[in-house]
């Protein structure tokens, strides 16, 4: 079912155009700024705001991983869906699907090395990623583990393979990648707002990103740890059926 | 006579807008047939639903025998397609893109190693090999985009107006590739240009607003009776006075004179020839010269294309 070349051209595109460099910048730098701003926001609050007097808790290493997934889930995550919505609406605009899909390419292998290779270069990223934050945490605190941390990045993978999922639809269904950047963000906003609530955000699929707070301040059970898990993953597959359902409709 | 391209019946309506009408289609197995129309006639709508990219509305395409299915790959070994503005991956290179492309059939990696080499030479790009396609001009572009089409080695080509945009170099360049690959593999390629269809064709078909207007070898267009013109020139005046008496003949459609030349046109050229040596010889008229004019697939394609328009 997985045409290996052609993942493998989609694993290149990543390292022969700038989409591997704004990411991996991208995830590695607040990966290292975020245990450092944790680490020295008081100061640097203090320095601005000299004439006040604040005082402020003296940070710990969970301020570092709240810095983290703040970051991760704000500014990372939506990069990397929006370099996402341009993989297959990009190929449109520029015709090149047509020399792929007159070969021997089902269009089910076609959006499948697309989906494949986003989740293994978000994997890359993230894992590198945690490796430097826990690592700059170790440095800076002392300590960077606490219960939970793995369960948290799992649910950062699930999040991550969710919007790739998500990016494989609006990329399936707009012809330009304007539109599809357009309706990504859409849908990354419309999915953080329903994160408001807490109950919402564990049947939420992208309610990961409200989830991993909860377990960093421990009030979240985790025997309910299964169901964002299941959600996001479930939910991915449904939206790429929908994407390779419109994408066989589709006359290019 | 093997057919590698058969159509039948074959509509495509976008939305109330008939792109293709009824049309039907045999393209012989080994021969260059060029795909003639105006532009919007319906040429890469067709091209596409052979190639399984469009649905059609209704109506059967086989290619060499077998059943073409929209967004299927079944037929894909058997096909090479070039659309009419290839878009390419520009961080590759020609050898890189190549690569690729055999890498989607089964190719042993030795053959694909070898055909790449002997492909690249065929379309001029064996120098620009390790370029990056992004450097390329709209040419090399065009020439790399035969080049993928062959990859498979096709049983049938497909390119959809392989030379509209290029410069004449350019444009000579494509058509000599094309012509190469005459008796080795079916080539079915729409253009307007009809200097190079009429160059390196076997056959063509032309449609306009969707619909079959005239199918046949370029030997026999060229030799309908009803478009065909006789040039005489000769000595002197009272020479042409003389033979515009032709135009009473029931064969004879018009004459015109313009000074010492007069240009006959009529259904039947032989016939006609025959009788104007019998004038020559009975009036004594001196002929200076006298030649049946050449009819180009222009004059044929404006008259076949006039007459469905005043239809």
């Amino acid at each position: 079912m997985i045409k290996l070349s052609l993942l493998k051209k989609e694993l290149m595109e990543y390292f022969k155009t700038p989409k591997i460099l704004i990411l991996s910048v991208l995830f590695i730098f607040f990966a290292i700024a975020s245990p450092a701003l944790a680490k020295y926001m008081n100061e640097i609050l203090k320095a601005v705001a000299s004439d006040l007097e604040i005082v402020f808790p003296d940070p710990t290493f969970k301020d570092a991983w709240l810095q983290f997934y703040k970051n991760m889930n704000s500014l990372c995550l939506i990069v990397y869906l929006i370099v996402l919505t341009g993989v297959v609406s990009s190929e449109k605009s520029k015709g090149s699907i047509v020399l792929v899909l007159t070969k021997n390419v089902s269009r089910l292998q076609f959006l499948l090395c697309k989906f494949l290779a986003g989740v293994i270069v978000y994997t890359l990223l993230l894992l590198v990623s945690t490796f430097v934050s826990a690592y700059y945490t170790q440095i800076l605190f002392g300590v960077y583990s606490y219960p939970g941390m793995i369960e948290s990045i799992i649910l950062l993978w699930v999040l991550g393979v969710f919007y790739t999922a998500l990016g494989i639809f609006v990329s399936t269904l707009a012809k330009s990648p304007t539109t599809s950047a357009l309706l990504g963000f859409f849908g990354f906003a419309l999915l953080q707002v329903l994160n408001i609530s807490e109950n919402i955000s564990l049947y939420n699929p992208a309610g990961a990103s409200s989830i991993v707070n909860q377990i960093l301040v421990g009030s979240f059970d985790m025997s309910l740890f299964f169901i964002p898990v299941l959600i996001a993953l479930l939910s991915s597959g449904v939206m790429f059926g929908i994407s390779y359902y419109i994408f066989t409709k589709q006359e290019i | 006579m093997t057919e590698a391209v058969k159509i039948r019946g074959l509509v495509k309506n976008y939305n109330g807008l008939v792109a293709v009408n009824n049309l039907d289609l045999t393209v012989p197995e080994g021969s260059i047939y060029g795909f003639l129309g105006p532009n919007g006639a319906g040429k890469t709508t067709t091209l596409k639903m052979i190639a399984g990219m469009t649905e059609p509305t209704s109506g059967e395409i086989e290619i060499m025998g077998k059943k073409v299915s929209f967004g299927s790959n079944q037929n894909r070994e058997m096909i090479g397609y070039l659309p009419d503005v290839p878009g390419f991956y520009d961080w590759m290179s020609p050898v890189e893109f190549l690569n690729f492309s055999g890498s989607l059939y089964n190719i042993e990696k030795s053959v694909l190693k070898s055909r790449i080499v002997e492909l690249l030479k065929l379309v001029n790009l064996y120098k620009q090999r390790s370029k990056k396609i992004g450097t390329f001009s709209r040419g090399m572009k065009q020439r790399l985009g035969i080049a993928q089409a062959l990859i498979n080695d096709p049983k049938v080509v497909l390119l959809d107006e392989p030379v509209s945009a290029l410069d004449p170099i350019g444009r000579k360049e494509v058509m000599d590739i094309i012509s190469s690959l005459s008796a080795k593999v079916t080539v079915f390629f729409s253009s307007h240009i009809l200097a190079d269809v009429e160059r390196i064709c076997d056959r063509v078909v032309i449609i306009n607003e969707g619909k079959k207007l005239l199918e046949d070898s370029i030997e026999h267009i060229r030799e309908v009776p009803d478009v065909r013109e006789l040039e005489i020139e000769l000595e002197t005046k009272e020479d042409v006075l003389k033979l515009e008496a032709i135009k009473d003949l029931d064969f004879v459609e018009e004459v015109v004179v313009d000074n010492l030349k007069v240009l006959i046109k009529a259904q039947d050229i032989d016939k006609l020839r025959v009788k104007l040596n019998q004038i020559f010889n009975e009036e004594n008229i001196l002929v200076k010269k006298m030649v049946v004019k050449e009819i180009s697939l222009e004059d044929i394609f404006i008259k076949v294309v006039n007459n469905h328009d005043q239809a």
